[in-house]
């Protein structure tokens, strides 16, 4: 038990947690009241006001996955920030506009939590606030707050529900068991329903918005002794979770994560479909699959260029390129950006890909066979353990057949085989006893250098083509054309010294295995 | 005249709401409850205090007595919470003054007069709290029970079997149990007696409640899975 000692050197019990309670429909906020009262929990009123709030994070969930929130809160002469849960109390900061502050407590802890990432509001609240003070028959005294007037914006894509209203209570004085009496008075007594968290998690539960991070719910997550038919359901379901997260944030372009996790989401589903298609159905999963193929698509066309641009900057350095070239080309290709994001905006607005994700959410909320076929009846720890193997075995077979100086087929196959073993251990690692990668630490390194290859590779054709092709049609001063040929240079020779670290690489890898 | 009566309640609060409410529903002006109030359940002190609150005139049933010869021995309190966590115990250890003043303040039975009959309220019978009334009981039976000073409604609980009948020209009512059932039907029960004069008419109710909430609660203070299936589905499980 919390507890703090008193001067003559007893033990007062610390204040308890709050507790959230629904009111139900048919219990109206004086009724409750009465109710209170005529249970020998006499209130007293201690002001009312009617508050907007807005809570923030980062798309990783920074300060979510630490059991922090960040709201800002609108007064008469301004904003107050407030980082609640870093400590005994929260954080306060005072700021004129609506702008995040730019120095103070809320400023130094929040921007060292969230490691300088965008910081973006998830959820609006409003409500008008009732604050009571009662005590009960045992003498301790209550912290009631009453919500009503409740109204959740998702502020990402604009939703709003209304809530009916909620209580919370604290007991701030007193013996803690009298916050159980209270408790299974408001439940049994009254009727209130018991919601876990407060405002924001009820809010965003209320809008079916995933928290911040889109961390995944326990009833997702695969567990060993599932039979295969349901990890399948639930892998898939997983990365549709990821996916409904992710999307609004890709469509408002607030942070470029929100698309890649989207993306990586949409390309496990395809691989999950491709796991379990059997256990799934073949016909079922095939449409869906191809439809995950064109979001793939459109997503790469976006993301691609989310990670060439940024390492522009330093081929810049490298190539030596003026500044008034500098920014014609990151220029050049932020248009070509905004082309690919109008697409891709277009495509998960329509009604294909909503159709996609009802169809995904079909799939994976459909009952498994009373009698499956194949693997399906077994649990996931053991069938799950003997996918996984065979998909090393793959990966290790081919990288055998491949030899000292592998060609450029052989290295695209293998680095598919090794995604695909990834995405399988990964749809598994919750019923694992241990995780391959750590068995193929050096092959993560080959497939990591290979893919720095690859983007070497990819750049240089990006570059060429904007030399080719410049926008408008027009052809490029001769400068100009030159800086651009000073960056293909610093590409390829990223691209040659890739490939040497490669072959050291790969030859160390061979040595270990074979 | 309408009065329910109700019995072993057993800590089960969500229980008790709903018999009070059934009670209100079907008119009852008073409402008496024939021991047992704590024990078992999880809800001790909130059933003393509604049952405070209301009003509702108790007697003392044989768990009511254990409790409080623990809360009047606190040093076999103390040593009993040290070496095994037994219910008893465990209900004394949260009781409060209030609770302990209400307990130590209820009649091993109750005798009243509604209308023009004389009406004896106890948990067993006038032999002791432990002593049980079934539906088999006979007029011997009774009167060997009830001894010379018969009464012409005789209230008890404690069997958690409810019935009503008379027997030589006395209305016998068991209020079977408003929190623990035994009988294979996990509602609880009470019995509503109509007085006209010297007629006295008695029924017995069962009731439904929401028992979630209790079952959480009595996960949270450690009742063991088979005491929460005796709650959830209304009889005594089979040892092993």
């Amino acid at each position: 038990m919390n507890a703090e000692a008193t001067p003559s050197g007893g033990r007062v019990p610390a204040p308890g947690k709050r507790r959230t309670y629904e009111l139900p429909a048919k219990l109206s906020r004086p009724a409750l009241l009465g109710r209170l009262e005529e249970a020998g929990y006499p209130v007293e009123s201690s002001g009312a006001s009617t508050e907007t709030d807005v809570y923030f994070d980062t798309q990783a969930g920074h300060l979510y996955r630490k059991g922090l929130r960040l709201r800002r809160r609108a007064l008469a002469r301004g904003h107050v920030w407030q980082l609640v849960g870093a400590g005994s109390g929260p954080l306060e900061s005072l700021t004129s506009g609506e702008g995040f502050p730019t120095e103070g407590p809320v400023h130094d802890e929040v921007t060292r939590r969230t490691k300088g990432n965008v910081l973006f509001a998830f959820l609006q609240i409003r409500f008008r606030q009732e604050r009571y003070s009662m005590t009960g028959p045992g003498g301790s005294r209550f912290d009631l707050l009453l919500y009503t007037g409740l109204r959740f914006t998702n502020t990402l894509s604009g939703e709003h529900k209304t809530h009916p209203p909620l209580a919370t209570v604290r007991r701030m004085k007193g013996d803690p068991n009298e916050s159980e009496y209270l408790g299974v008075f408001l439940r049994d007594g009254a009727g209130l329903r018991r919601v876990s968290g407060g405002l924001f998690p009820t809010g965003l539960k209320h809008l079916s918005i995933a928290p911040p991070g889109a961390p995944l719910p326990a009833s997702l997550l695969v567990r060993g002794e599932d039979p295969m038919t349901v990890a399948g359901r639930k892998v898939l379901a997983q990365q549709l979770y990821r996916m409904r997260a992710n999307t609004a944030g890709t469509i408002e372009d607030l942070d470029i994560e929100f698309l890649h996790d989207l993306r990586v989401a949409s390309r496990r589903a395809r691989a999950a479909l491709q796991l379990f298609r059997d256990i799934l159905g073949r016909r079922r999963c095939e449409p869906i699959r191809r439809e995950l193929k064109w979001v793939a698509d459109v997503l790469g066309g976006v993301r691609d260029l989310d990670v060439f641009i940024p390492n522009l900057d330093t081929r810049y350095e490298a190539a030596l390129v003026n500044p008034e070239g500098r920014a014609w080309i990151t220029g050049a290709f932020r248009e070509q950006r905004k082309k690919a994001l109008a697409e891709l905006v277009e495509a998960l607005q329509s009604r294909r890909f909503a159709l996609l994700l009802q169809r995904m959410e079909r799939l994976a909320e459909s009952p498994p066979p009373r009698m499956p076929r194949g693997n399906g009846a077994l649990p996931s720890h053991s069938a799950g353990a003997a996918l996984v193997e065979g998909a090393v075995k793959r990966v290790l077979k081919l990288a055998r057949k491949m030899g000292d100086a592998p060609d450029e087929e052989g290295l695209h196959r293998l680095r598919i085989l090794f995604k695909r073993l990834r995405y399988t251990a990964e749809f598994f690692k919750s019923t694992l006893d241990r995780d391959p990668k750590k068995e193929l630490a050096l092959l993560v390194d080959v497939q990591d250098c290979l893919g720095e290859h690859q983007d070497a590779v990819v750049a240089m054709e990006r570059l060429s083509a904007l030399a080719l092709n410049p926008p408008g049609g027009e052809s490029l001063p001769p400068g100009l054309l030159l800086e651009i040929g000073a960056l293909i240079q610093a590409e390829r020779a990223v691209a040659q010294q890739r490939r040497d670290a490669f072959d050291g690489l790969w030859s160390k890898f061979r040595k270990a295995y074979f | 005249m309408k009065v329910a009566f109700l019995s072993d309640i057993h800590a089960n609060y969500p229980a008790l709401v709903q018999a009070l409410e059934l009670a209100s529903r079907l008119g009852a002006e008073r409402v008496l409850a024939a021991g047992d109030a704590v024990g078992s359940g999880p809800h001790a002190v909130e059933v003393i205090r509604l049952l405070r609150q209301k009003g509702v005139e108790s007697v003392m049933g044989n768990v009511d007595r254990k409790v409080l010869a623990l809360l009047e021995d606190p040093k076999r309190l103390r040593k009993l919470l040290r070496k095994k966590h037994s219910n008893p115990s465990w209900t004394a250890s949260l009781l409060g003054p209030e609770e302990h003043a209400w307990l130590s303040g209820l009649p091993f039975d109750r005798r009243i007069r509604l209308g023009e009959i004389d009406v004896l309220v106890t948990h067993g019978s006038p032999l002791g709290d432990c002593d049980y009334v079934y539906p088999s009981i006979t007029a011997d039976a009774l009167a060997s029970k009830l001894g010379p000073d018969s009464p012409g409604l005789f209230v008890c609980g404690h069997s958690h079997v409810p019935f009503t009948k008379a027997v030589s020209g006395i209305r016998v009512v068991n209020c079977g149990t408003v929190g623990k059932p035994v009988d294979g039907d996990p509602r609880g029960s009470l019995a509503l007696v109509e007085i006209e004069g010297s007629d006295a008419r008695a029924r017995i109710h069962r009731f439904a409640y929401p028992s979630e909430g209790l079952a959480e609660d009595l996960r949270k203070r450690g009742a063991p899975d088979d005491r929460i299936r005796e709650f959830l589905e209304g009889r005594k499980q089979e040892s092993p």
